[in-house]
């Protein structure tokens, strides 16, 4: 899939992220290199092989679990202690809705 | 030119586990701001969820009862957005390997005659896509044109997505399907299915298409449905305005609307967030799901019988209509409370009069749930069998039913208290009546002159007489044979 910088920018605005117009040049030069990687990759046979979510993952690899138990959570201070703004026990962001 | 709808049904099911599915912190509802939270549901680097068991088992629960074909292995999926309810910047979700998938449900479903009521039911088969596990998102608090509050208590609260086939045709079946999910989503026990409170909350997609085609029209998103009336309502609406957008030569726009109770509409919705673009990709952070043939095995064995499978069996085992099996399998409290009382004294008819009217009337007016009431089944059967023997009136078994709601005491015991027993006694009814008569001479009189209506001031004195006890038939036969033979 060839790649420009439209869709360099589309993801950058999916991410909230913005660029000059160099930077975006040099970004789809690296897209393109991965993308490049990833066609090599293609040409590997997986006839046969399952496919793996995970680098780990083998046939009795299986996510741990925990009993539903509740144990105390944060005091509201702490939680709220990295928030840019706070007020009223709550995290404060920008208006939402217009 | 004829259309026929098409919808498709999206639920998001909150489960009732005690902690959250990533962390071990409190699911409670209506806890100050921010005091459930923890560094994994507040997404700060360097945490790692772990897996809340009981969440899986809930879920599995739920594709088992809709019929799914469950994955020996599925796969959490993060899904991508910025939005502030979403600390992580990504939800923890499900994509290529759901828990469930291929499901169907066979439920009644209403077929509607043209005054709107429902005039008979027909099997309808409904497909499920799929059942998956998900975490749930904060709550932001909107403030006019002024920063917004943030609360992340309900931040990883395990949920359920169950997204349906588009197979409904009106939204009388959307309708029917829903509240058959949400029917046995009670009865699994794994959701409280309340919608106002947001733990059962449903989207709606949308579309119409000429009678007898099988492509599929251009759809819309509906949301905001958060209750039965507005799910009705809103694809009502819908429906027609697609239909008249259609005829009117338009096209049916892909968007997102919004229900609007209050305008009886629906709006488009404009939100920055409408780039669809997810950019899911396996969850590293957590290995697949494993779902062993025991679990499975162990899970299904736990399933109660469920709402649609009781009200078909309540419909030929009690000879009930359709409304009212469904009436009383709404939960599984309601439906057991009567085959309790029925197993009591097999007169299914008249209880379920008693448990619809004065129970639920009384229920409703204290804020309780059947499981809370104090009188129990069997004495509701026991006061039906009271007045079929003719113990009691059906006035005094008013009464009786306040006694018995208050006190939870047995009836025999509050008609011995209470002096309540009704006077069937002949010859006790007879003493009464000879005398009420003979106090009245000339009112006999005038009854026999033709006042016929005077039948009732006799009928009144007698239950002054006896404090409402006597036996209203046997005393207005007395009544009436004394009357018409002359002295």
């Amino acid at each position: 899939m060839p790649i420009g910088t439209r869709e360099v920018e589309k993801i950058a605005d999916l991410a909230h992220l913005k660029f000059d117009p160099q930077e975006l040049e040099r970004f789809v030069g690296h897209f393109q290199q991965i993308l490049e990687y990833f066609a090599q990759l293609e040409a590997v046979s997986t006839e046969n092989v399952e496919s793996a979510h995970q680098a780990v993952e083998g046939k009795k690899r299986a996510t741990p679990t925990r009993e539903d138990e509740v144990r105390p959570s944060l005091p509201v201070a702490t939680a709220l202690d990295n928030a840019p703004e706070s007020s009223e026990d709550h995290f404060q962001v920008p208006p939402v809705i217009e | 030119m004829e259309f026929e709808a098409v919808i498709g049904l999206e639920v998001h099911a909150q489960l009732l586990t005690q902690s959250k599915i990533f962390c071990a912190c409190s699911t409670g509802f209506g806890a100050p701001p921010n005091s459930n939270t923890c560094p994994v549901c507040l997404g700060l680097p360097g945490s790692l969820p772990v897996l809340n068991r009981e969440a899986v088992a809930m879920a599995v629960k739920a594709g088992l009862a809709l019929g799914c074909q469950i994955n020996r292995n599925s796969i959490f999926a993060r899904k991508n957005y910025f939005y502030p309810d979403l600390p992580k910047g990504y939800q923890i979700s499900q994509y290529d390997l759901p828990l469930g998938q291929d499901g169907q449900i066979e439920i009644l479903t209403g077929v509607r005659q043209e005054a709107g009521h429902v005039g008979e039911y027909q099997p309808r088969t409904f497909g499920i896509t799929r059942v998956h596990l998900e975490e749930d998102a904060g709550k932001l608090i909107h403030q006019q044109g002024r920063d917004s509050y943030v609360d992340l208590n309900r931040t990883g609260v395990p949920l359920i997505e169950i997204v349906s086939e588009p197979d409904f045709r009106s939204s009388q079946e959307a309708y029917d399907y829903l509240n058959n999910l949400r029917r046995t989503l009670l009865y699994l026990e794994i959701c409280d299915g309340n919608m106002e409170e947001g733990s059962f909350r449903c989207d709606a997609n949308v579309s119409i298409r000429p009678l007898g085609s099988s492509e599929l029209g251009t759809k819309t998103e509906i949301k905001n449905l958060n209750s039965f009336r507005f799910l009705q309502r809103a694809l009502e609406y819908e429906i027609e305005r697609q239909k008249e957008v259609i005829g009117g030569d338009g096209q049916v726009e892909q968007e997102t609307r919004l229900w609007d109770e209050e305008g009886q509409k629906t709006l488009v919705m404009r939100s920055k967030e409408e780039a669809h673009d997810y950019r899911y990709f396996p969850e590293p952070d957590l290995l697949p799901v494993v779902v062993s043939e025991e679990w499975i095995e162990e899970l299904k064995a736990q399933i109660p019988e469920l709402p649609e499978e009781r009200r078909q069996r309540f419909v030929k085992e009690y000879a009930l209509t359709h409304e009212e099996a469904l009436l009383l399998t709404q939960t599984r409290q309601f439906a057991e409370y009567f085959e309790t009382a029925v197993r009591t004294y097999n007169q299914p008819k008249a209880i379920l009069n008693w448990m619809m009217g004065d129970l639920m009337g009384h229920l409703k007016q204290d804020h309780r749930e059947i499981h809370e009431c104090l009188i129990r089944p069997e004495h509701l059967a026991n006061l039906v069998r009271l007045i079929d023997e003719g113990e009691i009136s059906g006035k005094m078994a008013k009464q009786l039913f306040e006694k018995l709601y208050e006190t939870g005491d047995d009836p025999e015991t509050i008609i011995s208290q209470e002096n309540l027993q009704q006077i069937s006694d002949e010859d006790q009814l007879t003493r009464i009546v000879d005398r009420v008569l003979e106090a009245n001479p000339e009112k006999v009189e005038a009854y026999r002159a033709g006042k016929a209506g005077l039948l009732g001031f006799f009928m009144g004195q007698v239950m002054k007489e006896t404090r409402g006890q006597a036996n209203p038939e046997m005393v207005s036969q007395m009544l009436e044979g004394k009357l018409r033979s002359s002295p």
